[in-house]
């Protein structure tokens, strides 16, 4: 009988076949102990919505304004005794107050502008404050004034300190003239980064003049944490696009602003 | 001899089988944890198993958060006595401005079970010609420089940190 197949071939299939096996056993029993997934990069969640900084005055059009002060000053005939005033907002179009009562100052209420509360209707509002009507009555209730919250010897929380755009330019040409004149390091609290403290700022240097001290932990730049050298950096890159900066300090334990006007 | 020609024929055909089917990509993600710990993401890649290579592409490269640089394509070639891997088309971030130039043709890396203490490393780019090795035993860094005219040009700073020998070469080493 004539042989259909020849052993020999088959055998070294046969052997070929139970090596591949072999492999792929093997090697799905080293994938068994590997990871499944990677490593991937995700933002760190460290960034706050942005906010701006907000003047009352630059909300009001002074002179809209003085001239409604004006013709009302006149006829108001006197101030309300038992309110107290704790904030207002307007716009031209728009305008509303917060507002309470003495008796119970904690319980405030926000009133728009033809709104009643107490019996007294919202007619306008002004820099100073606002002018309710009763009874054809005009009666005007003005913004109680507060001392202001931070206070420093030198002045540098107060208004912002102006830079010039090519002080700062120069050392984006140059990033290395940064470090002759500051040094900063990272500051860990356990595996989280706190921020970034300054450990030498040159005698005479513009960091000087920036208000920036020796031992100052900055934490947080334009709302944003610095949380790792990454938002450092971002920072740093879009530096040139910024006209405003905002460097939130912590200083003998206190948490004090920095701001800046960049022109 | 037969015998013995074939024991290794077939000891071959096992260890490209293994080769062939061993999970490569996860292979890979093992080494992107271990990079994870020495602050090195590989990021945004395209994983590619070719069957006995490993195909890497557009990934980008972040040290504690901070954009390195971005890699076109990356082959990762393991075939157990001979390996390599060829890194093609590197553009490296803006910060790294001031120390080198930003664009690096290529960088590949060697090993062979005929050298086996050390790990071979060649490349070129805007900066010149590179080649480098690293000895296992000593951990030492032995990097050859041939500089371009940009990186003399401009990179003197750089250049500073290579010892200069007398027919030309920038060396450079360092024990890590």
């Amino acid at each position: 009988m004539k042989k259909l197949y020849s052993s020999n071939l088959f055998d070294i299939f046969y052997k070929l076949v139970i090596l591949l096996i072999i492999a792929k056993a093997i090697s799905l029993v080293i994938l068994w102990y590997l990871p499944s997934d990677g490593i991937d990069f995700s933002i760190e969640k460290n960034y706050k919505p942005k906010y701006q900084r907000v003047s009352f005055k630059n909300m009001l059009n002074a002179k809209e304004i003085h001239k409604i002060e004006n013709k009302h000053i006149s006829k108001i005939s006197s101030s309300i005794e038992n309110m107290v005033l704790k904030g207002l907002y307007g716009t031209k179009s728009k305008a509303f107050v917060i507002i309470a009562l003495k008796k119970s100052a904690d319980k405030t209420s926000i009133i728009g502008i033809g709104e009643t509360y107490a019996g007294y209707t919202l007619k306008s509002v002004t820099i100073s404050g606002a002018i309710f009507k009763k009874n054809s009555k005009d009666y005007v209730l003005n913004l109680k004034k507060l001392s202001p919250v931070l206070k420093s010897k030198d002045n540098i929380f107060e208004k912002p300190i102006k830079i010039q755009r090519k002080e700062i330019n120069k050392y984006i040409s140059n990033p290395k003239e940064i470090f002759k004149n500051i040094s900063i390091i990272e500051i860990k609290n356990a595996n989280e980064t706190k921020g970034f403290k300054i450990t030498r700022i040159k005698h005479n240097s513009i960091f000087v003049s920036f208000g920036l001290k020796v031992g100052d932990l900055m934490v947080k730049v334009n709302n944003i944490e610095l949380k790792s050298y990454k938002n450092a950096l971002d920072i740093y890159k879009k530096i040139n696009k910024i006209d405003e900066l905002e460097i939130v300090i912590i200083r003998n334990n206190q948490e004090m602003e920095l701001r800046y006007e960049i022109n | 001899m037969v015998r013995i020609l074939r024991f290794f024929a077939y000891f071959s055909f096992l260890i490209m089988a293994l080769i062939y089917f061993s999970p490569k990509n996860n292979m890979y993600y093992l080494l992107e944890k271990e990079l994870k710990s020495e602050s090195l993401i590989v990021n945004n890649e395209l994983v590619n198993d070719k069957g006995f290579t490993l195909n890497i592409k557009n990934a980008t490269i972040l040290t504690n958060s901070i954009l390195i640089a971005e890699v076109m394509n990356i082959d990762f070639n393991f075939f157990i006595f001979y390996n390599s891997i060829n890194i093609n088309t590197i553009t490296l971030n803006e910060i790294s401005k001031s120390l080198i130039p930003l664009n690096i043709q290529k960088v590949d890396i060697y090993y062979s079970i005929v050298n086996p203490l050390n790990i071979l490393l060649s490349g070129e780019g805007e900066f010149g010609k590179f080649k480098a090795k690293f000895n296992m035993l000593n951990q030492i860094l032995d990097i050859k420089l041939e500089p371009s005219k940009l990186m003399k040009s401009k990179y003197k700073n750089t250049l500073r940190k290579f010892k200069k020998s007398e027919n030309g070469e920038y060396i450079y080493e360092k024990t890590i």
